[in-house]
């Protein structure tokens, strides 16, 4: 995450430098404007049809704080009964991998559950609290454009929004909304008009199309008919939980890098004391490289096939460079599949995720090996003035 | 691009650098339905209740809010810990500019509060029940920060321990009490944070937008300080580092024009700082393109980037280091760990951004 918000401050800075074009941004402001006031308003309509809002069902609205050695992270989640008992709900992507979580209803109560029991293929966890007054009940019958209500920790800034939709679509375990909710908001409810829970605020996907648009697609898995399994949460979370993350992080700072390196071939990464070993090592050895080609700087004149040579071998330590960076994912890739294969306590949610990200982490080591063979096969880092 | 990704909704920390760094504002969609709000009483009303805090740091002037409130039946001037730490000077008055003289100071363990103990006088009083969908107002000072007087707005998220509001306080305003119609105090204006930009909120209201946050009054856990020595120990460290951040942020955005322009710098930067600017300028206004002197021009280039990162990483260490002694609170320690990562952050980014010249 940390390399996350460096890209967003580079970004930032970069923008700052660019002040061009203002007019033509304005108006494409105007039309963002325009088209937020018109899905508010939309939004409002929703709103109109609830008979309750968040002030009727604030003591059943959970904000999840998490720490861990990686820094704070949050999510939300509700107290709801299911199968005669009172359960806090969540997602196990929101407290996989913490050290301390902190479970703190809107209206200021802290929560102990008693433990921990996991969904077998779906990303819930319902954590056992002793019986409460406030629980919401569960439905298992979500209706097809039915107006839905999302509270949860938007952003993760502590406290708990009211976001307005509807259903837009019903699949088996899981439903899409259209309700506005994004990062921070995982593991909230999603209420119907009855003030029934119909999901749990899941995942965001999204796709840009040829034309720049970009969909967003917003899912909640449902509650009912699933399996729950009750782990040693602590057990657990030591086998998978920083594994998870690592993988994660990992996976970000792939991204990154192959950001910056993408952008000119000699570009040195910042990465050296990044704390997964494969990257840190690699990270030293690549400027280490960068140093020695710009150590040539100064050779003075030379022939043409001097150049070559030069040239050549520039060539050829890049592209053993993007060798090792990508034997870094493929290596990782396969020892999160061997690890997987092995382990039999994992969720089914668990187990597709690693498998994501080892695809994933597999499509990296493709765009760098299609980097190596259609562009840095041609590189010439000298050329004659 | 084809482009199909996948992301989990667990939010990490923004680091304390986001609201730093300049961002268009989206002006609240509630606003316009603001008109009528139920507040039927005004500034004039209040600011008796009011005060201001002037403060200066190493030359540098500020001014913050606050407000006095009845707590088991004593009067305290309440404001942010942020305001008060690691100031040279410190004056407390009141609008019309009567001097304040608190007799002891307690501090929040866990948020940027404080409570400063009166001696005598009448104060506002609190209620520890905010609804979504209430009508507020916020009530800053008269005082040279340039804080808003009266601002008015809605609850639009309640957590345990903070509220947001729609009403559009600015940083200036932070310390100030937010009233409901019944003119009782529900909460402290406390920071902004601009929500960072992220694919998953095109289009929604999450979008380049500035959200505000208010720090609840109720189940604080007060601690008495030794101000005196609690100041000198942390809060000039804390106060200093802030400084820094702001500092580099500034000399970042200057030196983002182009790596070879010259960094301007408004106001009066700390001694270190200023030496930097001027070596580093004379370093740029040498630049050479070609032959032999490009390679000592890079040297010295990369060299004066060099020094800034280590400004920031000692400082950086300084932090972590000093979070780790006796007797801080909570809060601070979250703060002091917070800065020393910022610092870390802006080395990371000039590091990178010292390098990419070549």
């Amino acid at each position: 995450m940390k390399h996350c918000s460096i890209l967003t401050v580079l970004l930032s800075l970069t923008l700052a430098a660019l002040p061009a074009s203002a007019a033509k941004k304005k108006s494409k402001k105007e039309k963002e404007d325009s088209a937020l006031k018109k899905r508010l308003a939309e939004e409002k309509e929703v709103k109109a049809e609830f008979t309750y809002g968040f002030n009727e069902v604030d003591q059943s609205i959970v904000i999840v704080s998490c720490t861990s050695d990686r820094g704070r992270s949050s999510g939300s989640g509700f107290i709801a009964n299911m199968d005669g008992k009172t359960y806090l709900f969540t997602n196990q992507h929101v407290i996989l991998g913490a050290d301390k979580i902190r479970f703190k209803t809107a209206s200021g109560r802290t929560l102990k559950p008693r433990g921990v029991e996991l969904a077998a293929t779906r990303d819930i966890a319902r954590l056992p609290l002793k019986p409460m007054d406030n629980a919401l009940t569960i439905s298992s019958t979500p209706t097809m454009d039915g107006p839905i209500a999302v509270f949860g920790n938007s952003e993760g800034g502590g406290v708990a929004t009211e976001l307005y939709g509807k259903v837009t679509s019903i699949g088996s375990d899981k439903i899409e909304v259209s309700a506005d909710f994004v990062s921070g908001n995982s593991g909230s409810p999603i209420l119907n008009l009855d003030q029934e829970v119909i999901g749990i605020a899941s995942y965001v996907k999204w796709k840009t199309n040829k034309k720049d648009k970009t969909e967003i697609h917003r899912f909640c898995y449902r509650l009912t008919d699933e399996r729950w399994g009750t782990v040693n949460w602590k057990k657990y979370n030591d086998d998978y939980g920083n594994e998870y993350r690592e993988t994660e992080e990992l996976i970000e700072s792939l991204a990154d890098i192959i950001s910056t390196w993408f952008m000119k071939p000699s570009n040195r990464i910042e990465a050296d004391s990044h704390p997964i070993h494969g990257i840190r090592m690699w990270s030293r050895d690549h400027n280490a490289m960068v140093n020695k080609i710009e150590g040539m700087l100064d050779q003075g004149s030379c022939t043409q096939d001097e150049l070559d040579r030069i040239n050549r071998k520039i060539r050829n330590d890049l592209i053993s460079s993007a060798d090792d960076l990508s034997k870094v994912c493929t290596d990782r890739a396969r020892t999160l599949r061997l690890f997987t294969s092995k382990q039999k306590g994992m969720t089914g949610f668990l187990k597709s995720e690693f498998d994501g990200f080892a695809e994933r982490l597999d499509k990296i080591a493709g765009g760098i090996d299609a980097y190596s063979n259609n562009y840095l096969v041609k590189f010439n880092y000298f050329h004659f003035k | 691009m084809n482009m199909n990704r996948l992301h989990y909704l667990k939010m990490t920390s923004a680091g304390a650098l986001l609201s730093a760094l300049n961002q268009q504002a989206f002006s609240d969609e509630e606003s316009d339905s603001d008109s009528d709000t139920g507040i039927d009483f005004t500034y004039e009303d209040i600011k008796d209740h009011l005060a201001v805090i002037e403060a200066s740091v190493k030359g540098r002037k500020s001014s913050a809010c606050g407000f006095i409130l009845m707590m088991d039946d004593q009067p305290y001037l309440i404001t942010n810990q942020h305001s008060i730490l690691g100031m040279d000077r410190l004056k407390f008055v009141s609008p019309a500019g009567r001097s304040i003289k608190p007799r002891k100071i307690e501090l929040s363990t866990t948020s940027d509060i404080a409570r400063l103990a009166l001696s005598e006088g009448d104060g506002l009083r609190a209620n520890s029940d905010p609804a979504m969908g209430d009508a507020v107002a916020v009530f800053g000072n008269n005082g040279e920060g340039g804080a808003k007087h009266e601002i008015h707005g809605k609850i639009n998220g309640v957590g345990a321990d903070i509220i947001e509001v729609t009403a559009e306080f600015d940083e200036e305003n932070s310390g100030a009490p937010v009233l409901n119609k019944n003119r009782e105090v529900i909460a402290m204006a406390s920071y902004t944070r601009d929500s960072r930009g992220h694919i998953m909120k095109k289009g929604t209201r999450f979008e380049g937008r500035t959200r505000r946050f208010c720090h609840r009054l109720h189940h604080v856990k007060w601690q008495p300080v030794n101000w005196k020595k609690f100041n000198a120990t942390f809060g000039m460290a804390y106060q200093e580092s802030r400084l820094m951040i702001d500092d580099m942020v500034q000399v970042l955005n200057s030196w983002a024009d182009g790596p070879l322009d010259t960094v301007r710098f408004d106001g009066r930067p700390d001694k270190t700082l200023a030496d930097w600017i001027e070596t580093h300028n004379e370093i740029v206004s040498q630049a050479v393109d070609i032959g032999r002197g490009r390679r000592e021009f890079y040297a010295a280039y990369s060299e004066s980037a060099e020094k800034l990162v280590t400004l920031c990483e000692g400082q950086s260490r300084e932090m972590v280091m000093l979070s780790e002694q006796r007797g801080l609170t909570d809060f601070l320690v979250d703060e002091l760990d917070s800065l020393g990562a910022t610092l870390e952050h802006l080395a990371d980014v000039i590091n990178r951004y010292g390098s990419s010249t070549y």
